[in-house]
């Protein structure tokens, strides 16, 4: 199968702090996956330096056999767990915004997409409440038809009925030959609609399986394996 | 992707600096006509009952006002210089970061994009400035007619005496060329070390990096004046500038000549200096927090 994603001896150092060590990945196209692990645990230091946020300390990044830089951030598509978008903008704004520089982006996808949740296209961001930006943010991402979407908790941190709407984003508006790498410590949440997981621990992947296998071998739903492996 | 990054720059910067110079212009008109006002009035009331104290009063009037305009427009290209800069800022080490370094472009346009909007509202700035300060020479400074005739008279000599005098000695098309272009070459370099102080301080702070920027400029910059006299000492005596007289117009314009194009080559060399470490910095040790 090929690969979308290969990391290679992966290291991130912050001063003392090892946030990322030797990590080794590689990731199939078509996947969705989840990087699973609590908090400080490294998800989103791995998602920023593939983003090309980050410099790594040590290691190699390819995606899509390239090294990051220009031409991989045409292919991905990173949903940060922050708001980015500039405050005088107005929806409209964003998406010509996005329209200009990504030549995968859905224009139409998107405004349906924001149609359905009534947000005026003339409103600008700082008028939106935080929900809605991030909702906002989550269509620009979701609009594009990238391939590897890097989702940095996608739905910490809101209601279960937004968390619903974001994961029926990203499943009814991913391309199949796509692979979608969400970061995420909700496991139950997103359980039902991951293929693989990753469990990330202080910096270090412990497990890398496709989640029915843990179904059948094991006979325990992600998220209890998550808190075996997890427990405090 | 250039023309589009400086169109979405620019469309962000206009939302402040536009208003800002539409401002400087209408305050100017507004300083400009309570001046003449003020002289007017005032010097009919004078020549009436001959009163010196109130002639002294509205002198004192006009001055003030002269000043405050002066320190209005000194203030607006500051505020111009730091939303500027406050740009750079947020879109490069604030939060908008995540959305600038994940474009599909490369990082020499990143920079170049907000090198010239900010360059081209540098610009801006400085015309509103000078058309302001015309305004207020012109109609802001005389009692009998509605332009002052002198100021008039002062422009039009320049152009129909002292170019044309100018032109026996120097070629003066290629003097205001090498002014241009020195004039654009040391914004460059200006803009790119702030912009370089605000990149330095944004990596070494993890909290006030908008001190640590300020911090950081005044250290460059001590660099840069160190640089800039070791050079210019260098070609003085190189040159062999130090040893001319000034006492005929023919040596003034070869030393005018002679500096105009070392300065150039500093401020080049500082420009392309200060691109490329910015350029090192996001491309071999982004870190965005």
């Amino acid at each position: 199968m090929q690969s979308i994603l290969e990391v290679r001896a992966l290291s991130k150092r912050y001063g003392s702090t090892l946030a990322l060590n030797n990590v080794d990945l590689t990731l199939p196209k078509g996947k969705i996956i989840g990087l699973l692990g609590p908090n400080g645990s490294g998800k989103t230091t791995l998602l920023k330096i593939v983003a090309g946020l980050l410099t790594p300390t040590n290691g190699i990044v390819l995606v899509d056999n390239q090294p990051v830089g220009e031409g991989t951030k045409a292919l991905i598509s990173y949903l940060p767990e922050r708001t980015y978008l500039p405050d005088w903008m107005t929806v409209d704004d964003c998406l010509d915004y996005f329209a200009d520089f990504y030549a995968d982006f859905d224009m139409a996808r998107a405004r349906e997409m924001l149609t359905r949740l009534n947000v005026p296209a003339n409103k600008r961001m700082k008028q939106l409440s935080k929900g809605t930006r991030e909702k906002m943010q989550l269509v620009l991402v979701m609009s594009r038809r990238a391939k590897l979407y890097l989702l940095d908790e996608p739905i910490g941190g809101v209601d279960p009925a937004t968390r619903d709407y974001i994961l029926d984003t990203i499943i009814g508006n991913y391309d199949n030959e796509a692979t979608i790498l969400i970061s995420t410590h909700l496991i139950a949440d997103v359980e039902k609609v991951l293929d693989e997981f990753l469990f990330l621990k202080e910096g270090v992947i412990t497990m890398h399986d496709t989640t029915d296998n843990v179904r059948e071998t094991q006979g325990k739903s992600l998220d209890e394996l998550f808190r075996e492996v997890f427990r405090c | 992707m250039l023309k589009k990054l400086m169109k979405h720059d620019f469309r962000a910067l206009s939302r402040t600096l536009f208003p800002l110079q539409i401002g400087i212009l209408g305050g100017g008109l507004v300083a400009t006509l309570l001046t003449v006002l003020t002289i007017r009035i005032g010097e009919n009331t004078a020549r009436s009952d001959g009163s010196a104290l109130l002639r002294a009063l509205i002198m004192g009037v006009s001055a003030t006002m002269s000043v405050l305009i002066g320190i209005a427009i000194m203030a607006s290209a500051l505020v111009t210089l730091l939303l500027i800069c406050y740009h750079f800022y947020r879109s490069f080490m604030g939060d908008e970061g995540y959305l600038t370094f994940t474009l599909p472009v490369s990082t020499d346009k990143l920079i170049l994009s907000k090198l010239f909007t900010g360059m081209i509202w540098t610009l801006i700035n400085a015309v509103v400035i000078v058309v302001t300060l015309l305004i207020f020479s012109v109609f802001g400074t005389t009692s009998n007619s509605i332009a002052n005739m002198d100021v008039l008279k002062a422009i039009r000599m320049f152009f129909t005496d002292v170019l044309p005098q100018a032109a026996q000695y120097v070629n003066v098309p290629l003097m205001i060329i090498e002014t241009i272009v020195i004039g654009i070459l040391g914004l460059a370099a200006q803009m790119l070390e702030i912009y370089f102080a605000i990149v330095v301080g944004g990596q070494v702070a993890k909290k006030h990096k908008v001190l640590a920027a300020i911090g950081m400029y005044l250290l460059i910059n001590m660099g840069v004046g160190i640089i800039t006299t070791t050079f210019m000492s260098i070609v003085t005596f190189g040159e062999g500038l130090a040893n001319i007289a000034f006492d005929t117009v023919q040596e003034v314009s070869r030393f005018m000549t002679s500096a105009f194009g070392w300065y150039g080559v500093l401020f080049a060399g500082l420009a392309v200096l200060f691109f490329f470490l910015i350029r090192s910095i996001f491309k071999k040790n982004l870190n965005l927090q």
